[in-house]
């Protein structure tokens, strides 16, 4: 399994766009997660597909102190780094 | 305008607070001595008398007297943990003692209680400010927990209560409608730390009036409410008030977060308000049951009359059953709270609120009646109960909290065995207090205690109670498949709703089955009865059986009822319990 | 109270006269006023009735409504007694009850049983603007009343002799008159108990004792105590009806207050919506208003279709008292039973939807609490929901045989509004009639043909649901009709009362004037389904396009300050939205 952050930030890209409420290329890494139309209902659900993609446990705040699509994938690959 | 609560009209017979003699440690064995210390409410001289409850709510006052004798007594030791130089390790143990309050007075018990609400963010956060709050606490002084907002409600992320942090802290906002805003000491404060969008944005700041200079503070009257008439629903507004820096409770930023975890433990506290009103309204049913004369004979000779009293009660045993499961749980499955803490607050309120409902035309005209033939009481706890589904995270922000489970809860998982459930709910497990840094915002898989509920099904055999419990570990399969297929929204819709209400009454029947299982009677014939009464009445409530087929377990429960009633005892889950340690 | 001095006869009005509107006299509670939302809490937390409502009332001589127009009253159409006085219903139902209710229902035992000088005398005093107390209940007794204690015992002049207790009676204090039920016999049964009417200004009051205040959790501003008898002489003159015949007496003429006073509840539940989608508008929360999150929408929407279900159960029934008053024992104990359940049930949806806006009493919504208190006594007291369906169980078998052979409606019994003649109490009995009108609805081919193709399948179910109730009513043994009755016959009865209500919605929506809100295919489908849904046990949310489409009503009507009862005339019509149907 990848642990690098940019592959993940790849992957949570995915995520965000298959949930439905942004087109891809409508936004980048750097833009926050609220702006994406994702509240923290979507927080949970995100941090569900992150546990079973990266079998990691992880809290939604994870989110709240990650809170852009690039800070959030560093956050999950120190956490890989660290497991 | 300073002080609110006025001094109350009547005259109390002051307690005797210096003579009190109450147990160097509290734990479940103290339950019996807080009773005792109580008295019989019935007596004029008991600490809480029913007569004196009612004109005080009907005044409007505040039970002075009666919270001095309860702080005199130490109640509160039992709300700071051990290590912190307090008496708390089972959580069970407040709840049962907050239990007998409310079950002569609520408006006592929310008074007193609320200080644990106030207190466990400190003990969530731990270090020195815990320390500080275990100080304030054990002296008995009230700490209030100072969330809401006018015009906010259950919205916090919109907290406009500002905190500026620097060398010290400086509090600028209202907070109301807050329980004992005005008579506390102290309040925990929910505020806004930084001007960025989001979570982190929130902190906790324990404001110790005593520290605090008084001309920053002032009051918000008293508010008139349906009932707990007598309580200090106030609130308190910071003018730039001046708190030392070293007061923040938890790091800057993990406000909401504390919170959100101190709730997973006061919800499940707060139902012991719910079982304190149940029971003071079962006793007032039955006695009426069995000495009210109708068309010649007594009205719970008559078979009607009978099955509405034993489905209150049934009600009732369900709701101590889902209440205990939530002490069990805080100790048991730590992280697992964030959804049963939900759960529970969700079902125990609103199971009591329809008790009362269907109580009330029960007891006719006396629900309604004060000042005449000894009745008032049940007046009182109806309008006080009410209290328990509104404050501290309302129904529906808990059913809420339940929707947004819902991945969690269909998510594929290990299969559960069921014994060792049934051995967390071992009634003579003492466990310290909570080890906190296990509490989760949301949960990996749902509830490992409503997962087990086919394996409890099964353990029942061929037990009478196993035919309902079987139906609802049938609706339970197909409803946790809803779930899963159940849009993610934001704003839920109602079928959503409805399905979180369905699931928390399956995960009832795991909470009853798990308690009976576990309790040293289990399997006896009193235990039967009263397992097969709730499990059909939640069958009911699921609408998986239509109200007559719960009719039969339900006059079997009132008979019973009426035969401890009869030895002055009254019927619960939960019997052993204090002598199983 | 100001008892308004000066000959009756040039104060009451004439008959027929059209009375000013009370809304109008009233003024908009939630607007500053002598009789506002504030100052009704106020009253209320000081357990009064509002003086100045009282002096309104009065000015508008409230109490003719209770006296028939042939007695110099303005009491013609019972529906338009019921419309009249909804507006004290819309602010504060205590008012209602202490004001005027209880002395409808002592008027209504003499307009029933009384002579002809009886009958004159009461009128004359109820026209001055005097008040009665019905001094029935012995709270040791409770519903079971003939087991009353309370004695009238003959003295040498013809006269008789008072003694005993009566617990709790409204208005017992400060009432001109009150009507007692004694036993006047030993025997047991229903011929042992005599109704007396005590005038207080033709006797000596010391000995009796009124003066002893009882409280009550609800309707706190009522006046209500007990009485205690000691021995008062009352003329042989003050026996209403024959010696005996108190309980068929009171039977017979509670018919009327059990239909009235259902019918008037409904209009709290309509002021409680009315200011509920005034709150859901504007309390923020999510960055949003509550109305725009679909669970407090679904609540609004069902709160809505339980009014609509109770307005038009007690609105026909009222008609019935009418049109059809052989049948009325059993209709009028349905709708006292269910529509203060189905109000109930309504506020209960709507106390969660204001949360801890109900909670703590706070302007301007703070007579939301009271409304919640005092609708909890309206299915306490006269006659309890379980008195009422011990009263539907021994005529459940009559019923069956009434219903099989029903198979017409009579339009009229659904045409709301429609003038009515003057009651005639004489029809009225004490059996199940001779057939099934409302019941007969879901049958009835005419009913059907009027209504949307949505509502028709609910009504052929709840038709085939008839038939099956029918059936097993037909099994159960006449032994467990009486008050020892299992659950599963109460259940029955239980049942019964949907049923009939249903009739009574699909016979109103079917008679509904287009354009009106019965005549809305979601709107009659809607309340169809929250009602099949009540029958099946569990009441689940209704769908979300029916929930959109009634919060949509709802804000119209807000909008146009219109009523949500369908039960009278619109003032200003809720106009569906320009762009045409919104469905
Ligand atoms: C606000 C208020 C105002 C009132 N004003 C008046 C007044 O002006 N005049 C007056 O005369 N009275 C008045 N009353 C008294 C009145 O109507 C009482 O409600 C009446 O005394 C009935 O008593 P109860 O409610 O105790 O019912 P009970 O008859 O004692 O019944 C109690 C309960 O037992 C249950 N029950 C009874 N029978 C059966 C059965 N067969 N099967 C199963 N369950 C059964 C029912 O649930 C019932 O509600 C008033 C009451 C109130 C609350
Ligand atoms: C007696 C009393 C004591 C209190 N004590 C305290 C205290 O000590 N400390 C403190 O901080 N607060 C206290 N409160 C405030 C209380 O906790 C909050 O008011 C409450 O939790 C927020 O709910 P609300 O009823 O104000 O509803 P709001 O949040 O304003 O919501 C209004 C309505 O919207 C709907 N709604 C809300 N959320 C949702 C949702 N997620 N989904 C669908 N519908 C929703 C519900 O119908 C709700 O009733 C107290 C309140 C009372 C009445």
């Amino acid at each position: 399994m990848t642990t690098d952050a940019p592959t993940i930030e790849s992957w949570l890209m995915g995520r965000v766009v298959a949930y439905g409420k942004v087109d891809a290329g409508t936004f980048d890494a750097a833009t926050p997660l609220a702006d994406l139309g994702l509240d923290s209902v979507y927080a949970l659900t995100l941090c569900g597909d992150i546990e079973d993609e990266f079998d990691l446990d992880v809290d939604p705040t994870i989110v709240w102190d990650h809170p852009t699509i690039g800070e959030l994938a560093e956050g999950i690959s120190e956490r890989l780094a660290a497991a | 305008m300073s002080a609110p609560v006025g001094a109350p009209p009547i005259e109390a017979a002051e307690a005797t607070a210096e003579s009190v003699v109450s147990p160097e440690r509290l734990d479940r064995s103290s339950v019996a001595a807080f009773d005792a210390f109580l008295g019989d409410p019935s007596e004029p001289g008991a600490v809480i008398s029913t007569d004196r409850s009612i004109e005080l709510d009907e005044a409007s006052a505040f039970p002075r007297a009666e919270i001095s004798a309860v702080d005199a007594w130490g109640l509160q030791r039992a709300y700071v943990p051990e290590e912190h130089g307090g008496c708390l390790g089972d959580v069970f143990v407040p709840m049962t003692m907050i239990r007998r309050l409310a079950g002569r007075d609520v408006t006592a018990a929310v008074a007193h209680g609320k200080t644990f609400l106030g207190a466990v963010g400190a003990w969530i956060a731990g270090g020195p400010i815990a320390a500080e709050m275990a100080a304030i606490v054990v002296t008995g002084d009230p700490v209030s927990w100072g969330l809401t907002e006018q015009g906010r409600g259950s919205d916090l992320s919109n907290t406009a209560t500002v905190a500026a942090l620097g060398a010290d802290i400086r509090v600028s906002g209202v907070k109301w409608p807050i329980n004992n805003a005005t008579r506390g000491r102290a309040m925990t404060v929910l505020a806004r730390t930084s001007d960025q969008p989001g979570p982190r944005s929130l902190s906790l700041v324990l404001v110790d009036k005593q520290r605090v200079d008084a001309g920053s503070l002032s009051y918000r009257p008293k508010v008139a409410t349906h009932g707990i008439r007598g309580a200090d629903i106030s609130g308190l507004e910071f003018r730039s008030a001046v708190v030392e820096g070293d007061h923040l409770v938890g790091a800057p930023g993990h406000g909401l977060e504390i919170v959100l975890k101190s709730l997973q433990l006061t919800r499940p506290l707060t139902t012991a308000l719910s079982l304190g009103a149940a029971d003071h309204a079962i006793a007032i049913a039955t006695g009426f049951a069995s000495n009210r004369r109708l068309f010649g004979r007594t009205l719970a000779d008559l078979p009607t009359a009978r099955a509405t009293l034993g489905t209150a009660i049934a009600d009732s045993l369900l709701a101590e059953s889902v209440m205990y499961a939530g002490a069990r749980g805080a100790h048991r499955t730590t992280e697992e709270m964030s959804l049963v803490s939900a759960l529970v607050k969700f079902l125990v309120p609103d199971t009591v609120d329809l008790m009362f409902r269907d109580l009330t035309p029960f007891v006719g005209a006396r629900s309604q009646l004060l000042g005449i033939a000894g009745v008032g009481a049940f007046q009182k706890a109806a309008r006080d109960n009410r209290v328990v589904g509104i404050f501290d995270g309302n129904s529906v922000v808990n059913l809420n909290m339940v929707i947004n489970e819902f991945p969690s809860i269909a998510r594929e998982a290990d299969a559960v065995a069921a014994e060792a459930v049934v051995a967390d709910f071992g009634f003579g497990e003492a466990d310290g207090w909570v080890d906190t840094t296990r509490l989760r915002l949301v949960t990996k898989r749902g509830s490992r205690l409503l997962r087990s509920l086919p394996a409890l099904v099964d353990l029942l055999g061929e037990r009478p109670a196993a035919a309902s419990a079987r139906r609802i570990a049938l609706e339970l399969d197909r409803l946790v498949a809803a779930a899963g297929l159940a849009p993610r929204e934001s704003a839920p819709s109602a079928e959503s709703f409805d399905l979180a209400e369905r699931i928390a009454l399956c995960f009832g029947a795991a909470c009853a089955i798990a308690t009976e299982l576990a309790s040293p009677q289990h399997a006896s014939a009193p235990s039967e009865v009263r397992l097969t009464a709730i499990l059909d009445r939640l069958a009911v409530r699921l609408g998986l059986a239509p109200s007559t087929a719960a009719a039969a377990s339900a006059a079997a429960l009132a008979e019973l009822a009426l035969e401890e009633a009869g030895r002055s005892r009254s019927v619960t889950m939960l019997d052993g319990w204090a002598d199983a340690a | 109270m100001t008892i308004l001095d000066g000959p009756a006869e040039t104060r009451s009005p004439r008959a027929a006269a059209e009375p000013d509107d009370l809304d109008e006299l009233f003024g908009d509670p939630r607007h500053p006023g002598p009789f506002d939302y504030a100052s009704i809490v106020a009253d209320d937390d000081a357990r009064r009735l509002s003086s100045t409502a009282e002096s309104l009332l009065d000015e508008w001589h409230a109490a003719a409504e209770f006296v028939p127009a042939s007695l110099g009253g303005r009491w013609v159409s019972t529906e338009d007694l019921v419309r009249r006085w909804r507006p004290i219903f819309r602010r504060d139902p205590a008012l209602g009850l202490g004001y005027g209710l209880t002395t409808l229902m002592a008027s209504l035992n003499v307009w029933v049983a009384g002579d002809e000088a009886q009958r004159r005398e009461v009128a004359v005093r109820l026209l001055r603007g005097e008040r009665i107390a019905v001094g029935f209940h012995e709270l040791d007794h409770g519903n079971d009343l003939l087991a009353n204690e309370f004695a009238a015992e003959p003295d040498d002049d013809g006269g008789w002799l008072l003694t005993g207790v009566k617990q709790v009676i409204n208005n017992v204090d400060r009432a001109e008159s009150v009507l007692v039920m004694a036993r006047t016999s030993p025997e047991p049964g229903a011929r042992s108990h005599s109704l007396l009417l005590w005038h207080k200004d033709a006797a000596t009051r010391p000995l009796v004792d009124t003066s002893r205040r009882v409280l009550t959790a609800g309707m706190r501003g009522c006046r209500i105590g007990v009485a205690e008898f000691r021995g008062l002489p009352v003329p042989g003159t003050a026996v209403v009806g024959a010696t005996g015949t108190a309980a068929q007496t009171a039977l017979t003429a509670f018919q009327v207050s059990r239909a009235v006073i259902p019918a008037l509840a409904v209009a709290t539940v309509d002021a409680t919506l009315d200011l509920a989608v005034r709150y859901g508008g504007e309390r923020s929360l999510y960055g949003g208003a509550v109305l725009d999150l679909p669970h407090a929408r679904a609540l609004l929407a069902g709160a809505m279709a339980d009014l609509w279900l109770a307005d038009a159960l007690s609105a026909v029934v009222v008609r019935a008292l009418h049109l059809a008053p052989a049948e009325c024992m059993v209709l009028t104990a349905a709708s006292k039973y269910l529509v203060p359940q189905l109000l109930q049930s309504a506020m209960q949806d709507l106390s969660v939807l204001f949360g801890s806006t109900f909670y703590a009493r706070v302007a301007p919504y703070g007579i939301v609490e009271k409304f919640v208190r005092d609708l909890a006594v309206v299915p306490i007291g006269h006659a309890g929901s379980t008195a009422c369906l011990l009263t539907i169980l021994p005529n459940l078998p009559a019923w069956v045989r009434r219903s099989r052979r029903t198979t017409e409606t009579d339009p009229a019994l659904f045409r709301l509004g429609e003038p009515l003649d003057e009651l005639d109490l004489a029809r009225l009995t004490l059996g199940a009639g001779s057939s099934d009108p409302l019941g007969a609805a879901l049958v009835d081919p005419a009913v059907r043909d009027g209504l949307c193709p949505l509502a028709t399948e609910s009504v052929d179910r709840l038709a085939v649901e008839l038939d099956r109730l029918r059936a097993e009513i037909a099994e159960v043994p006449p032994a467990l009709l009486g008050a020892d009755a299992p659950p599963a016959t109460f259940a029955l009865a239980h049942r019964l009362a949907l049923l009939l209500a249903g009739g009574a919605w699909a016979g109103v929506c079917a008679e509904a004037p287009s354009g009106s809100l019965p005549d809305d295919e979601v709107v009659q489908a809607a309340v169809l389904a929250r009602l099949e849904a009540r029958l099946s046990g569990r009441i689940g949310p209704l769908d979300v396009g029916t929930v959109d489409h009634l919060v949509d009503i709802a804000g119209r009507l807000v909008d146009h300050d219109a009523r949500f009862t369908i039960s009278e005339p619109a003032t200003s019509s809720p106009a569906p939205d320009e762009e045409g149907d919104t469905r």
